[in-house]
Parts: C-alpha cells; structure tokens; sequence
C-alpha cells in the first residue's frame, strides 16, 4: 500500500501547502508521475529566479520510505495539485 | 537563489538556428505527421524560441551603455514588450502573442498594459528605463500550467499562472504583483540581493515595495489609504475571500488576520528559518511607517529614498537588514527626510 505526502514551500505567497493521499486516491497520470520521479528524482537544485516553488515529496511503499526535493521546473502538473494551502 | 550579476552573463552569449521557427510551426501543426513526430517538432519549436529570446536579452545586455552618447531619442524610447501564451503548458515562453497591445483577449491586454504601466512608472518616477535601466525588453508569459497558483521571475522574464480558481484568480490581476514580479528583475541587476535569510527577505520587500508604490500610483492613492499597502488584494479567489483573507500581505499591519500569509512586524520576532515572504514583513513595515511619515503620495518621495538605497553600490548581494536600513537613513539625509527614516526603522525595533 502506498502512500505519498508532498509538501510545496515558497512562491508569490511563501506560505506552507501541504496535501497527503493513499495509493487508491491517486489517479493513474499521478501514479505514473509518482513512479517516475521515485526511479529517477530530478536534481534538488531551486529554480532559477524568485518566487518559485520548491516541493518535498514523501512516499511510503513496499519498499519502504522516500523522500527528495523537485524545484518547481521539475514538478509534473499531476502531482504539483496535490499540495493546498490550509486557511 | 539570485545571483549578483545578471544571470545572463552565464549562459551562452551567442546560438544559432538552422530551421526557421516558422518552419518548425507549420510542420508542428502538419497533420499528415505522426503525432509524436508533431509533439517533437513542437518541443523544439518552444526550445528554439526560448533560447533564441535568451540570445536576444544577451545581445541587448551586451551592449556597452553610455549614458554621454545616449541620444535624446532614444532616452525617449519606451521599453519594448513580447508576450506568450503558454496555453496551459509548462514550457516557456510559450507561443507570441503578436500584437498584444490590440488583443482582443483581455488577459493579453491587460498583462500587456500594466507592465507597460510599470515601465513607465520606472521611468517617469525614477528614470530607470526598463528592468536592466538599459532598456531590455520586457517578457511575459500568461496561462503558465494548469490551474498554477503562482507568478515568479525565472532571471529571464515573468510568468503568470491562472489559479486554481478558489484561493486564487489569475495572478496578473493585481497590478503590484505585476510590479512585485517586474522589481524582482531590477534587484537582479542592481544588488543581486541573495534568495536566503536577510538578503533573501530584503529582496523579497523591495519588490512588495516597489510593486505597491506602482499600484498607488497607478491608482492615485495617497499614503494614508489602506487600499495602497495590501499585497496581491486582486488575486484573492472566492475561498480565500469567504474566509475573511483579503490579501496575501499588508505591508501597514503585517501581522493582521486579513492576510493569508500573515508576517512578523519587529525585528524581534525574525524567524531565520522562515521563507524569504515571511521575514519581508519587517522591512515592508518599515517603508510603510516611513512613507505615511513623509506623507503624500509614496511615488514623490518616499519611494525615491528607497531607490536610491536599492540601487547604491554599497548594498551587497549578502546585506543584512542593519545595511540596507541604514542606506536608506543615508539616501533619506539627503532629502531632508533623516527623522522619518530613523523613526521607521524604530518601529520595527531593528537595532542600528
């Protein structure tokens, strides 16, 4: 069973997002883009510039658990909804 | 994190492109092409057009400026415009808006329009001709990804998502955010003020500075208008608005339950672990008492005092708060304005 939490830092706004969802929650593209980041995690390097995104993604699996930063340039749209920010 | 030098001194000066952009388009719509072979051709097209803008910002910051040849009119000149529409995609710039200027599309005219305002704002308030005060052309680009809850500067240009349609609208609704944005580009090219702790919230603040002058200007709001103060009030969506969050920041009442991303207003409260947008609250307090002390509009005085520290050699990519507070005493002795400077810098309980 699979979990995932992604954090998102930064921007316009600076203000904390934070969003978690179980494996039968995600929808396929997430899934896919969840896999591909676990089998190849892009370089943690911030985007170039000011007020970009940074994420952290945490993912518990059969494996066991993950966790690395993507820089904004880097986050697949499918999975960059996830994060909201809590009013 | 920004650099202390335009970022463009460290890419590639010069490139060069065998196909014609509009070769790469017209097959890129070909649809007797295989659809994969139309999505390549149509990555390339976007590439091409990204560096070739890269290899024009380059050309343009190559130029030896001197201010003793400049003629009149180009002094004169106003500072050019190119807009893309990323239609939702992550690629940037995205496809050229050509024409902007009489797009019958209101998003393209209005991002058109405000940054047009800011430039001019720059120039006619502080003779600053463009983000590079060598009239660079300014680049947008609107409708970044889906549902972005974001603007930023990438070193290059401007980016303006859409929203997420709740806590935001399309973020190029609010014109200080347009000027926030812009700013950042300045401070690149002046102090290059670096994107972590104090230098990193320094930044952060001028741009919340600038890009709020920019919008009382705009709007003829004099400093004692609360309107003038509030930070992204144009972008704020119906959830957020439901809740009572009329902004993202006040710069008068940093800490006000009004804001979405509520700050601290004293140095005694600075949390260096915080986000860059955090700590800023302080030094946008800071101009804030300054301005309402001077009194008028922000755009005759006080904002000019500001500037002069923003743009003073002295101010390093890795100042502290202390050394740009007292830049701004400096700049504001010579204006006669040294009381009001000492007593905003007081407010927010920064030791000098």
């Amino acid at each position: 069973m699979l979990k995932v939490k992604i954090e998102r830092r930064g921007g316009l706004l600076g203000k904390l997002a934070v969003g978690e969802l179980e494996e039968a929650a995600l929808t396929p593209g997430q899934r896919q883009a969840l896999d591909k980041l676990i089998k190849s995690p892009p370089k943690p390097t911030p985007s170039p510039g000011a007020d970009r995104f940074q994420y952290k993604i945490r993912v518990w699996d059969e494996k066991g658990e993950h966790e690395f930063e993507v820089p904004e340039d880097s986050m697949p749209d499918e999975l960059a909804v996830i994060p909201k920010v809590r009013l | 994190m920004l650099s202390s030098i335009p970022v463009r001194e460290n890419q590639p000066k010069s490139c060069c492109f065998i196909i014609p952009l509009n070769i790469l388009r017209n097959y890129a719509r070909d649809t007797s092409l295989s659809s994969q072979a139309r999505t390549k051709l149509q990555e390339t097209f976007a590439e091409t057009g990204r560096l070739r803008m890269i290899r024009e910002a380059n050309r343009i910051a190559s130029v030896t400026y001197r201010r003793s040849v400049v003629s009149a009119a180009e002094e004169a000149a106003v500072v050019q415009q190119e807009l893309f529409d990323c239609r939702q995609r992550q690629s940037l710039p995205g496809r050229p808006v050509h024409n902007p200027d009489s797009s019958p599309n209101p998003d393209v005219k209005t991002v058109y329009s405000v940054t047009a305002n800011v430039a001019e704002f720059y120039k006619s308030i502080l003779n600053r001709t463009s983000v590079d005060n060598q009239g660079l052309d300014l680049v947008s680009s609107v409708h970044y990804r889906v549902h972005f809850d974001n603007a930023f500067w990438n070193g290059q240009q401007m980016v303006y998502g859409d929203g997420d349609g709740e806590l935001f609208v399309e973020f190029y609704k609010s014109p200080d955010v347009i000027g926030h944005e812009l700013t950042h580009g300045v401070t690149q090219y002046e102090s290059g003020l670096q994107y972590e702790g104090e230098s990193g919230a320094l930044n952060e603040s001028i741009s919340d500075v600038f890009g709020a002058v920019f919008n009382q200007w705009l709007n003829k709001w004099p400093t004692n208008d609360a309107k003038g103060w509030l930070i992204g009030a144009g972008i704020m969506g119906p959830q957020a608005r439901a809740k009572g969050k009329t902004c993202l920041r006040d710069m008068v009442n940093p800490s006000a339950a009004h804001c979405l991303s509520p700050q601290p207003d004293s140095y005694k409260n600075f949390d260096p672990s915080a986000d860059v947008h955090e700590n800023s609250g302080i030094p946008n307090k800071a101009f804030a008492q300054f301005a309402q002390g001077v009194g008028g509009n922000a755009w005759d005085r006080a904002i000019k005092v500001w500037y002069r520290a923003c743009t003073d050699r002295r101010l390093s990519s890795t100042a502290m708060f202390v050394d740009f507070a007292r830049l701004t005493i400096d700049a504001a002795q010579k204006e006669g304005l040294e009381a009001p400077a000492q007593a905003a810098w007081q407010s927010v309980a920064l030791p000098l």
